[in-house]
């Protein structure tokens, strides 16, 4: 993918020399006063895939959705290629996040495609919105992201004419349209059926395959495994244990790792 | 059998100044109901509390007692509005608080992660609302509107206690100079009804229309 020469963006200064193409510092995220996620630090290197796991409401969303600001860190911070996403202390200026979001862009469980606009609209909206392309730049790229997630035949078919799967692989062409640096996934296959998610794994191992930097939340042990470069379980908002995939996922050191990974296995 | 006739165009003489007051009073309304439904969510409380204090105090006071006051009250600062003029100028203040609410609950139908979604996509807000959320709010907004609109056309009525010379107005004086005011206010109703049904099949197929076109179901 010709995602590094289309990125004008971000001129390249020492900071881009950071080994992590995206990073959280001791990064916590207070819900009335109950930490979701508690003092968490995580580098994902450029072009690595990393899975988190865990059990639900352990914070994985939460942590998630701080790397492109849905969610605001109570404190600690995100570095983007070595750079923080917001200067100083200060709250992030909507020109910062919109630039941000650009960078990092995601896909979500419900996929929440626009429902009354068609697949290729879909794709196009940010691209003439938010990047100024034009239409006709915007709907040739639209075509060629359908078609390398095979589903041009859908172009001009409604979200509600796709099945859950093919909606799904609409919204990774959708964030992909603005070519991002890192994609951010949070449990993708969860609310589709194991066939259906199939498709979307398959899309998502030609994503990692092609360089693209990945964080994803997932509940596929498969996927992580065979895909990811590092893995990550979390629990009660902090990360219990991580490395490489097959060493935590087949002989996990803590004991709550263990705990979690008998119960996922059905053992 | 021509008594009836020329009661009927007696009364239908009055059908401009009915629709005159009714969209008058619709678009007003809807404009004014604009910024205040964007003030009702805005992330300021203050604002919210001025807007949703506006909206009670509007829909709170009996329609007729606005049209009162905007009429006899305003000329103690020496401004004598027209009745028709009043009776727009009310019935627009009216509406915007009923209309506001209507909006809001269009945009309070679109699910968070539409908005979330746009976001996620660096749009912009004005990108996000316009090409977002405000396509899947009118789907909702639409059948409630025209309810509404309905609703107004006979409240309308209300006018004709000020002066406007409206279906009801008319009929009122044609019953004074005729005895038989069973004949004249059943005409008067009927021409409401009538004008009534075509709004309402306009609305119902511009509703269809509206969620087909943006076949609103995830
Ligand atoms: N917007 C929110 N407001 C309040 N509490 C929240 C919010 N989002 C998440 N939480 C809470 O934070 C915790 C972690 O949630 P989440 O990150 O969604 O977990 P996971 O994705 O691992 O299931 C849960 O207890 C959840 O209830
Ligand atoms: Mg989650």
């Amino acid at each position: 993918m010709n995602v590094a020469m289309q990125q004008s963006t971000s001129p390249p200064t020492a900071a881009a020399e950071s080994r992590y193409a995206a990073e959280a510092q001791n990064v916590t995220v207070e819900f009335h006063g109950h930490k979701a996620v508690d003092n968490v630090s995580l580098g994902i290197a450029k072009g690595e895939v990393c899975a988190i796991i865990g059990p639900s409401g352990s914070g994985k969303s939460t942590l998630l959705r701080t790397f492109n600001h849905l969610q605001e860190p109570t404190s600690g911070q995100i570095l983007i290629n070595g750079r923080p996403t917001v200067p100083g202390s200060r709250k992030p200026k909507p020109a910062d996040l919109m630039q941000l979001r650009r960078t990092v862009g995601m896909c979500f469980q419900s996929f929440n495609l626009f429902p009354h606009l068609t697949a290729l609209e879909n794709i196009m909206l940010a691209q003439t919105k938010a990047l100024g392309r034009s239409k006709d730049e915007a709907r040739e790229r639209g075509r060629h992201l359908l078609e390398r997630v095979g589903l041009e035949a859908k172009a001009n078919a409604r979200p509600s004419q796709c099945s859950g799967g093919q909606q799904q692989r609409i919204a990774i062409a959708r964030a992909l349209a603005l070519d991002p640096e890192i994609m951010l996934f949070d449990e993708p296959t969860s609310a589709l059926d194991p066939e259906l998610g199939a498709e979307v794994l398959a899309v998502m191992r030609e994503l990692a395959d092609s360089g693209m930097t990945m964080l994803v939340v997932t509940h596929e042990m498969n996927f992580a495994e065979d895909v990811a470069e590092h893995l990550v379980f979390m629990a009660d908002g902090v990360i219990v244990e991580q490395g490489d995939p097959s060493s935590v996922l087949r002989s996990p050191q803590q004991e709550r790792t263990q705990k979690f990974l008998r119960a996922v296995n059905g053992r | 059998m021509t008594g009836i006739l020329a009661s009927f165009s007696a009364i239908i003489a009055g059908l401009g100044t009915t629709l005159l007051l009714a969209v008058g009073g619709f678009v007003l309304g809807a404009v004014i109901a604009l910024p205040l439904a964007w003030a009702r969510v805005s992330s300021f409380p203050a604002l919210r509390f001025l807007a949703g204090g506006y909206i009670e105090i509007v829909r709170g006071i009996p329609p007729i007692v606005w049209l009162f006051v905007l009429y006899f009250g305003l000329t103690q600062f020496n401004l004598q509005l027209t009745s028709l003029g009043a009776a727009v100028l009310g019935l627009g203040v009216i509406s915007s608080g009923y209309i506001a609410e209507i909006y809001r609950a269009g945009l309070s139908s679109v699910p968070g992660g539409q908005r979330e979604a746009a976001q996620a996509l660096s749009l912009p807000l004005t990108s996000s609302f316009v090409h977002v959320t405000a396509p899947q709010a009118l789907v909702a907004v639409i059948p409630l509107a025209v309810a509404y609109f309905i609703g107004l056309l006979k409240d309308s009525a209300v006018a004709s206690v000020i002066g406007a010379q409206d279906i009801t107005a008319m009929a009122l004086a044609l019953s004074k100079r005729s005895l038989d005011g069973l004949t004249v206010f059943a005409i008067a109703g009927a021409v409401y009804l009538i004008i009534s049904f075509p709004v309402a099949m306009f609305g119902r197929w511009l509703g269809q229309k509206a969620a087909s076109r943006w076949a609103v179901r995830v």
